[in-house]
């Protein structure tokens, strides 16, 4: 009788492990999978504010990034030292529900076409650019552009074709 | 001389039937980056009771920036920001919009059907614009007011008059 007892308590004592075991392995799972989901939107805001890169002894360029409801409303533009404007382009950045990525919208100010790129964190500090007709196969994109912030006030970009670095620009935020 | 003279009559016909088709689809390709500088200018219409609605268009490059607010006694209520440039591959304008109560971009085509009348439908609906689950139909009636028409699954659900301001 005790015995019969013991075996049962026995059962009941694996089941139970088995079942603390699986709700800690599942847990852990989410927790992993929470970690890894970044929030794109939130990182972006990272960039608000006026950014500057010496391009060379005589050109400037400007990038400025504001918020704009929960997107972001951003101009570049490039100035020689007596401050002529040479060129500019406004784009838009929100965010694209379907992709999980952000999605940039630019005009020009030598064209009439619209440029779209596709934007996204890879981890907090670092993002990747490219154009949106490459989305379905990033890999094959012939363009890239490879964005790290080095810190809250530093960023470098790598200009990528055909996965060689081309360009290396260093832009240094501006004090407000 | 006969089977010349046919044969110059029907030389004739083919080529002013060439002539005509050739001329057809000059006169249907459409400039539609030209035919979007109509929108330049600031539009109002009343849009609900006491809620005015504004429509800004400004020239950027060779695009457009847009800036659309909706006002109520002196206040903002909703407003929308957008910059429309020309899509090259597919020959028709796109518009990105960001709104000040979302985090979303939404991407919308514009095509010109004639000078004076346009539609747009989200990007996303181009491959089957009849099946589009919005559309906007917007007609000059003059270079100073135009008809916006917004439907869903193809049922109008507001009509607004819009009316140049500058």
């Amino acid at each position: 009788m005790h015995s019969q007892k013991f075996i049962q308590m026995k059962k009941w004592c694996l089941t139970f492990a088995i079942a603390v075991f699986l709700l800690f392995f599942v847990s852990g799972i989410q927790a992993q999978t929470t970690q890894t989901k970044l929030n794109q939107v939130e990182l972006y805001r990272q960039l608000t504010g006026t950014w500057k890169y010496d391009y060379n002894t005589d050109t400037i360029l400007f990038w400025e990034i504001k918020s704009f409801g929960g997107g972001f409303e951003v101009r570049v533009r490039a100035e020689l030292k007596d401050r002529t404007i040479f060129y500019e382009a406004k784009s838009f950045i929100g965010y694209d529900n379907k992709n999980d990525r952000l999605i940039e919208s630019q005009v020009k100010s030598n064209s009439p076409n619209i440029f779209l790129y596709i934007v996204w964190f890879t981890s907090s500090n670092r993002f990747i650019e490219i154009l949106l007709e490459n989305i379905s196969s990033p890999e094959k994109s012939t363009e890239k552009w490879a964005f790290e912030l080095k810190s809250p006030d530093l960023i470098e970009t790598n200009y990528m074709k055909s996965d060689k670095i081309i360009a290396v620009s260093i832009w240094n935020r501006l004090k407000e | 001389m006969k089977v010349l003279s046919l044969a110059i009559i029907i030389a004739l016909s083919l080529f002013f039937c060439t002539g005509g088709v050739q001329a057809q689809s000059t006169q249907t390709k459409l400039d539609q980056v030209e035919l979007y500088k109509q929108f330049i200018g600031v539009w109002k219409c009343d849009y609900a009771k006491d809620t005015t609605f504004f429509w800004e268009t400004k020239s950027f490059g060779g695009g457009f920036e847009v800036n659309m607010k909706w006002e109520s006694k002196g206040e903002i209520v909703f407003e929308v920001k957008s910059v429309v440039g020309y899509d090259k591959k597919n020959d028709m304008l796109i518009e990105a919009m960001i709104m000040n109560y979302s985090s979303n971009i939404d991407l919308w085509s514009i095509r010109f059907s004639s000078p004076n009348k346009h539609e747009e439908i989200l990007l996303k609906d181009i491959s089957h614009p009849e099946k589009a689950s919005e559309k906007d139909i917007v007609e000059f009636l003059s270079p100073d007011m135009f008809i916006d028409t917004y439907l869903t699954n193809n049922k109008v659900v507001k009509i607004d008059t819009l009316r140049r301001v500058k």
